[in-house]
């Protein structure tokens, strides 16, 4: 590259880590949130399926 | 319990939509602005390029940085030298001119005049402000909310409102969360320093500080009504900052950019408000998800009692 453009980059160029970064850490924490809160949701979700099924049963006995 | 969850995955896809949009608006539609200027000894091709400059300097010391420029100096004599600027310091500076080198010692000079080329700086850093912006937003309205379920709560007593504030609360911490992660790094790449006690700052760092206070204060009641009532009073006391982070850039002298009408335009701002529509849709998805959360939870409680009678 042309040393006097590479100094033009290398001058342009040095917020870009900062960018990546702030998008990285907002993204990763999003989907991580949201990818917890579901997982969550389903782990709960197969629990009361079973204990209503219980709660059925029990009631279907009496 | 199913229409939350269907509500919470609307709202989840039309954000992640809408937030990807905007992500591709900001980065290949949208331009970028300049922040000040590059200078160069020589022309090259670049659409940043804003023309030639010329800058007069009548101290040797200051020549330093444009080592390798054409100059022109006028020695105290009258006389000129025109050359590629070869070395400068506080006591002298070199020039290699069509007939050789020349020294000229820094009492000599009269003046010396820098010839080169300017770019515009382009500041990638605004590009953070997409999304900066909506989540500090996000994280005001949701503290609004938490604030108005809480005075639900006081007046009504009813417990549906302690629950809509606890988890309105929570949103508000990870979008506080957010927001200070990319304002730090914003704040790096736009005024070269991590943090500096400027009103914005130090009046979000407050509500941050809040936000963390109000868990640290339910977890340490353990009587229910009462961890109910003080987490109800102090959400609302301090939804006080919100209103005074918001507006404290308009009020005081601030470092910090504050969006005017007419300041963005084209594709910056209909990405702008893309991500506004998309942060405000996951922001009601991950509230609506937490509150189907909560609600399992309880139907959960109720299915157990239900089986140990």
């Amino acid at each position: 590259m042309n040393p006097t453009l590479e100094e033009v980059y290398s001058l342009v160029l040095t917020q870009w880590p900062l960018v990546a970064g702030a998008y990285g850490l907002l993204w990763a924490g999003m989907v991580v949130y949201v990818g917890m809160a579901l997982k969550r949701l389903g782990a709960l979700s197969r629990q009361l399926e079973v204990l209503e099924a219980a709660v059925a049963r029990r009631s279907g006995n009496e | 319990m199913k229409s939350l969850t269907t509500k919470a995955m609307i709202a989840l896809v039309l954000g992640g939509v809408l937030t990807l949009g905007a992500f591709l608006g900001a980065f290949l539609w949208a331009g970028v602005p300049d922040f000040g200027f590059v200078r160069t000894a020589e022309q090259v091709d670049s659409v940043r390029y804003r023309g030639p400059f010329e800058q007069t300097i009548d101290e040797a010391r200051y020549l330093g940085n444009y080592v390798g420029y054409r100059v022109e100096v006028v020695g105290d004599g009258g006389q000129t030298f025109r050359g590629e600027l070869t070395s400068a310091d506080e006591d002298s500076l070199t020039l290699e001119t069509d007939s050789g080198a020349v020294t000229i010692v820094a009492p000599a000079l009269e003046s010396a005049t820098v010839f080169g080329s300017e770019y515009g700086r382009p500041d990638w850093g605004q590009k953070i402000f997409y999304f900066h912006v909506p989540v500090a937003e996000i994280s005001f309205i949701v503290f609004a909310f938490a604030a108005f379920y809480a005075v639900r709560f006081l007046m009504t007593r009813n417990r549906e409102y302690d629950t809509k504030q606890r988890v309105s609360m929570e949103v508000t911490l990870v979008f506080v969360g957010l927001t200070m992660a990319t304002g730090i790094l914003w704040t790096k790449a736009a005024w070269g320093v991590w943090w500096d006690w400027e009103p914005r700052l130090t009046t979000y760092f407050i509500l941050t500080l809040l936000v963390v206070a109000y868990f640290v204060l339910r977890n340490s009641v353990e009587d229910e009504e009462r961890r109910a009532v003080y987490g109800a009073v102090f959400s609302i006391l301090a939804f006080i900052d919100v209103p005074i982070s918001f507006f404290i850039t308009r009020l005081i002298p601030s470092n910090h950019p504050v969006i005017e009408r007419g300041g963005l335009e084209g594709p910056m701002l209909i990405s702008f408000i893309v991500a506004q529509i998309g942060m405000i849709a996951l922001g009601y998805a991950i509230y609506q998800l937490r509150m189907g959360e909560v609600q399992l939870r309880d139907r959960i409680e109720q299915a157990k009692t239900l089986l140990e009678r």
